[in-house]
């Protein structure tokens, strides 16, 4: 194995047994052997994150494992991004998310932000209780690919479809993909409500993420 | 059988008439169609607080504007504040609750650094209880047989710490690197509650008491469960069910990574179990894999309240737990954990329920089928 993947593997690795002093010595290990930025990104530190996803569905690591996987892989991105190089490299796309006016609950929304942010997404998080008002002006503003969504109560879930309307109204609603969640959602809901995509699993999401920023279609280009 | 005896002889181990269907009376707005449901067998839970909650040597401050409540506690050694924002019509539903029954939502936790949990404690060390037996005594009066009253105490002190006093983000950080001081609030907290509150829940005039509750794996992973929740259930278990009562959790999220320990714990109701498509057990698994215990069934809300959600999605959907429940000993079904659920929906849950004669059969379940789908030409 070269050396350039065994830094990636054991940063991968650092990154899942939740090595705090692991993961910062090992970052500045492979940019100091000159890794792209980018390749430290992709094979060490989303790797890292992919694998944490999947204990999290598999019941093997809970909130307080995530909440400190989260921090790791930030510190593991901050250290990287401090590179000259890496000041250049755009990120995946850009992610503006909240929990919708009415509503508080934020876990959902905190796990995804995570793992976009570890798959190089830029995400603007507008927090919780977000009014309509608010999400419109944040599309116009930052002009997102993606615009995430979340609610956990049913009387809140339709604000998500309000939000919609407001956007197609604006004009806005044709440049930029639409996910939503939240444990009160359904695909049948979320088609109904005029979403691209409906999930209540984080790991789903980001896949589909991916998927969109992957097939690099007209919607949110 | 009316509501009441149904619903007892399910948790007394015996078989009712029929499988007992309730909706809880906060979050069912009176009129035509709930009339007609509960004239076909639905019947009402009522949860009533039995004791009252005080704080000696804390001065409690509440502001309240349109739409928000801000509650400062003064004590000797600091002070907190929580800002709460509610929605339209704040207190005209009793309860808490706005206009539609929905509790105000918690902007601004109490704890919001180190230091707090200092005040916290101070707080916690004076928390008291003492017996208030009245609203249930009243309720279980009007009531007749038309319902159960349960008598309700409030979260456990985990998810007390977890949900009322300290957002979940600052939680599971002072988890992990200050555990010890959320840990001395919690024995406190857990002795004033075997001390003080147990025994008061344990003579209250009910046959369940509901112990706290919300239980989710998202928020609760199974090693903190065991450590923190189910002993504090096996200390409330021992006292009421030496009065002959049985203990009632409102577990209403993920359990599938909880199930081993909820199998091991003292609860005797699962309350308000969520199947799929919103929670990860089914009905079946659910009886299989807790084989003491009673559980009350939560039509999802994506099923029953969701706007798309219909008479026929609502049919469809209890038709299929039906069959996962034969012969249908030891469940009982809840229309919804949710505020308003539509009237037409309502009655389609009525539809179905009133047909549920036990012991339920594959024949009888197919009939049930046959009959809506009929209705429904």
């Amino acid at each position: 194995m070269s050396a350039k993947l065994n830094v990636l593997d054991r940063l991968r690795d650092c990154i899942v047994s939740l090595d705090s002093e692991c993961v910062r010595k090992t970052t500045k290990e492979a940019m100091e052997m000159d890794i792209a930025p980018a390749e430290i990104i992709s094979e060490g530190i989303s790797k890292g994150s992919e694998i944490i996803g999947r204990k999290f569905e598999n019941g093997e690591y809970f909130l307080s494992e995530l909440m400190i996987a989260g921090e790791l892989m930030k510190e593991a991105l901050r250290i990287v991004r401090s590179d000259v190089e890496m000041q250049s490299v755009r990120p995946v796309a850009k992610v503006i998310i909240g929990t919708v006016e009415g509503d508080i609950h934020d876990i959902g929304k905190n796990i995804l932000i995570m793992f976009l942010e570890s798959r190089g997404f830029e995400v603007v998080d507008l927090g919780v209780d977000v009014s309509i008002e608010n999400f419109v002006r944040a599309v116009e503003e930052y002009r997102p690919q993606i615009l995430a969504m979340s609610a956990l109560m049913t009387h809140t879930a339709p604000v998500m479809g309000d939000i919609i309307g407001r956007l197609s109204e604006g004009g806005l609603r044709k440049k930029v993909r639409i996910i939503i969640g939240g444990a009160p959602t359904s695909p049948e809901f979320g088609e109904m409500i005029g979403a691209d995509y409906q999930t209540t699993d984080a790991l789903k999401g980001v896949e589909k993420c991916i998927e969109w920023t992957s097939a690099k279609d007209d919607a949110g280009s | 059988m009316k509501p009441r005896e149904r619903i007892l002889s399910i948790i007394r181990g015996k078989m009712a008439d029929k499988l007992p269907f309730f909706h809880v009376d906060h979050q069912l707005p009176r009129g035509e169609k709930e009339r007609e449901a509960r004239d076909r067998g639905m019947g009402v839970i009522c949860y009533r607080p039995c004791y009252l909650e005080f704080m000696s040597n804390v001065e409690i401050v509440t502001k309240r504007d349109s739409n928000t409540l801000v509650r400062t506690y003064n004590t000797p050694v600091g002070k907190l504040t929580e800002v709460l924002v509610h929605g339209a019509g704040y207190g005209i539903a009793g309860f808490d609750r706005d206009w539609r029954g929905v509790l105000p939502r918690r902007k601004e936790f109490l704890v919001k650094t180190l230091e707090d949990y200092k005040v916290l404690r101070f707080m916690v060390e004076n928390i008291h209880y003492k017996p208030y037996y009245f609203p249930v005594e009243d309720q279980r009066r009007r009531l007749g047989e038309d319902g159960v009253v349960v008598s309700d105490i409030p979260y456990e002190p985990l998810q007390r710490l977890l949900i009322e006093w300290v957002d979940w983000k600052r939680f599971y950080t002072d988890m992990t690197k200050n555990r010890e001081i959320i840990d001395e609030i919690f024995e406190l907290l857990e002795m004033k509650y075997e001390e003080e509150l147990f025994p008061i829940a344990a003579n209250s005039p009910s046959d369940i008491v509901r112990y706290g509750g919300n239980i989710d794996s998202t928020l609760v992973s199974p090693s903190m469960f065991e450590r923190y929740y189910v002993p504090s259930y096996a200390k409330c278990a021992m006292t009421v069910k030496n009065n002959g009562k049985v203990l009632d959790v409102h577990m209403d999220g993920r359990l599938k990574f909880l199930a081993d320990a909820i199998a091991k714990s003292q609860v005797d109701i699962v309350e308000a179990l969520t199947p799929p498509p919103m929670g990860d057990i089914p009905v079946n698994e659910a009886l299989s894999i807790w084989k003491d215990k009673i559980i009350w069934i939560n039509i999802p809300s994506t099923i029953s309240t969701l706007p798309g959600s219909s008479p026929h999605g609502v049919k469809k959907y209890l038709v299929e737990q039906l069959k996962l429940l034969i012969p249908g000993e030891r469940a009982i079904v809840i229309a919804s954990t949710e505020n308003r659920v539509p009237e037409e929906n309502l009655i389609a849950m009525t539809d179905v329920m009133e047909r549920a004669t036990l012991p339920l059969s594959r024949e009888s379940v197919e009939k049930i089928r046959i009959d809506m789908s009929a209705a429904n030409r």
